[in-house]
């Protein structure tokens, strides 16, 4: 590494925070060496060095000057230590700092560059060609570092707004779709007389199909929602919001023989409504998907994973599905069920799983075809669950 | 046209204002006992003149606001006992607790099932059960 790396910006203005005046002298005449700072027989000299020896005055000059790099040395007069890096940091987060120190500290060391140091220097260790390159290197990286952060913050915006975009077009085609629906009912309803058969049959599949699409606009209106909404975490017994579920299912088909396991007193912490919204897609589907079992089984209960650590579960006696596509469950608008044998829109696993990744847990699923389903699901923290 | 005895059905949207005439109508409520209003200035105008047997107030509306209708009409005297059914197109559940402050009487989401209006309408006895 003999050339000097390229600087994008050619003439740098350094600050050096160091409280031994001879120290900083050596410094000044090894930046001169490396050529980050011209000689003082060279008039133009446009690369500056500004010099502190507390960090009091230093702070007072981040407020209102900007710097190309920091480089300070930890124990000073008026601060010492990691309360120094914290300090500078704070002062000015986004210029690159290197850490100057007498102390062979590699520990300190580690913990100066975590919390964001670009470098840590051994004064015993620098000469002239590492203090050059350990500042140009942390310049470099700075400013990259500084782009990656724009970049995913830009990003993340363009997703929101995307997002929300997508939101308000599905919101919006909702009435529109809603007078359809109304007028096709109307023909159905009062004019049904005057149309042939064939006709007739258009219109029932027109009536249909407008059904359709609003229940998957309404689809897909809760997934939107369930990465927006704020969480609202408290304790919830998910023992009684799944009895509420069984209740409302039960109420719905009340010619469906379903025999209930619900174990009792099963609480977490989360958002009680997005929590319900979990359970109704899980107990739903489980519902859907044992239409052709009598009795139909359906449990609800608290289980160990893998690691040991618990985890709820809802399991079937239903129709289930092949393990190899149990990745897709979870993807929007995927099904692994034809509309005639079990219908739906295929985004309510993946509400559940947005839903639970926002709770900082997880969700997955076992099944063999024929032999049930069991979906678990974590809900992050080890203190989220109360199990009796 | 006077509003005495009729429902006053604010919404913007004609065809949505098509469906609910017809509705109205299976229910024995003719055109006679429905007066609309295009938006919420409009509903203003025609509560200012006249106390209507109910109001179906759609949220959304140009100019003025349904909040804002609804608002006026739980202040002036001669409108503040009038039974008012929202209309909300948003899933935001805000605007249904907004407008049960507000003092709304019930609300209904929106595209309007008009069996469960109807069922509305016979419990405020608007219709005949």
């Amino acid at each position: 590494m003999g050339n000097p790396v390229a600087v994008g910006k050619a003439f740098l203005t350094i600050l050096l925070l160091e409280d031994n005046p001879a120290f900083a002298d050596l410094l000044r005449e090894w930046l001169v060496d490396a050529a980050l700072l011209q000689g003082p027989l060279t008039l133009l000299s446009r690369s500056q060095l500004l010099w502190e020896q507390r960090l009091e005055t230093v702070l007072a000059r981040l407020r209102k000057e900007r710097f190309d790099v920091i480089l300070a040395d930890l124990n000073l007069p008026d601060s010492s230590g990691l309360g120094t890096v914290d300090a500078l940091l704070d002062a000015a987060p986004q210029t690159p700092l290197v850490v100057l120190s007498g102390l062979d500290d590699e520990l300190l060391a580690i913990e100066a560059v975590r919390r964001g140091a670009q470098d840590y220097l051994l004064k015993k260790d620098v000469e002239s060609g590492l203090l050059g390159r350990a500042i140009r290197y942390a310049v470099e990286r700075n400013k990259a570092e500084v782009m990656v952060e724009r970049q995913a913050h830009q990003l993340a915006a363009a997703n929101r707004e995307l997002e929300s975009f997508a939101y308000s077009i599905a919101h919006d085609l909702r009435a529109p779709l809603g007078n359809i629906r109304g007028f096709a009912r109307i023909l159905m309803e009062d004019h049904a007389d005057e149309l042939s058969p064939a006709g007739r049959t258009h219109l029932k599949w027109l009536l249909d199909s407008a059904i359709q699409m609003e229940t998957r606009i309404a689809d897909y209106l809760k997934l939107s929602r369930s990465a927006r909404g704020k969480l609202q975490r408290q304790l919830v017994d998910l023992s009684a919001q799944a009895v509420a579920v069984a209740h409302d299912l039960g109420q719905q088909h009340p010619d469906r023989r379903v025999e209930w396991v619900i174990e009792p007193g099963l609480q977490a912490m989360g958002d009680p409504g997005f929590l319900a919204v979990v359970l109704e897609n899980l107990l739903g589907n489980a519902w859907k998907f044992t239409a052709q079992r009598d009795p139909a089984r359906i449990a609800f209960g608290v289980t160990v994973d893998r690691e040991g650590k618990p985890c709820f579960f809802v399991r079937d006696n239903g129709a289930g599905f092949d393990p190899e596509g149990a990745d897709d469950l979870f993807v929007p608008f995927l099904r692994l069920h034809s509309q005639e044998e079990f219908p739906g829109t295929g985004i309510g696993l993946a509400t559940v799983q947005r839903i639970i990744q926002r709770h900082g847990g997880a969700v997955w699923a076992e099944s063999q075809p024929d032999q049930g389903a069991t979906f678990f699901f974590s809900l992050g923290s080890r203190r989220a669950y109360t199990v009796p | 046209m006077s509003l005495e005895q009729k429902i006053l059905l604010v919404e913007d949207d004609p065809a949505a204002v098509r469906i609910a005439l017809h509705a109205f109508a299976k229910s024995g409520l003719g055109e006679e006992r429905i007066v609309v209003a295009r938006d919420g200035r409009e509903a203003l105008r025609r509560l200012s003149q006249g106390t209507p047997r109910m109001v179906l107030l759609d949220l959304k509306l140009p100019r003025v606001g349904g909040l804002e209708v609804l608002e006026c009409i739980r202040q002036e005297e001669h409108t503040r006992d009038i039974p008012v059914i929202v209309l909300t197109n948003s899933d935001d559940d805000q605007d249904v607790v907004r407008s049960y402050d507000l003092g709304a009487n019930s609300y209904l989401r929106k595209p309007v099932d008009f069996h469960k209006l109807v069922a509305l309408l016979k419990q405020l006895g608007m219709v005949p059960a």
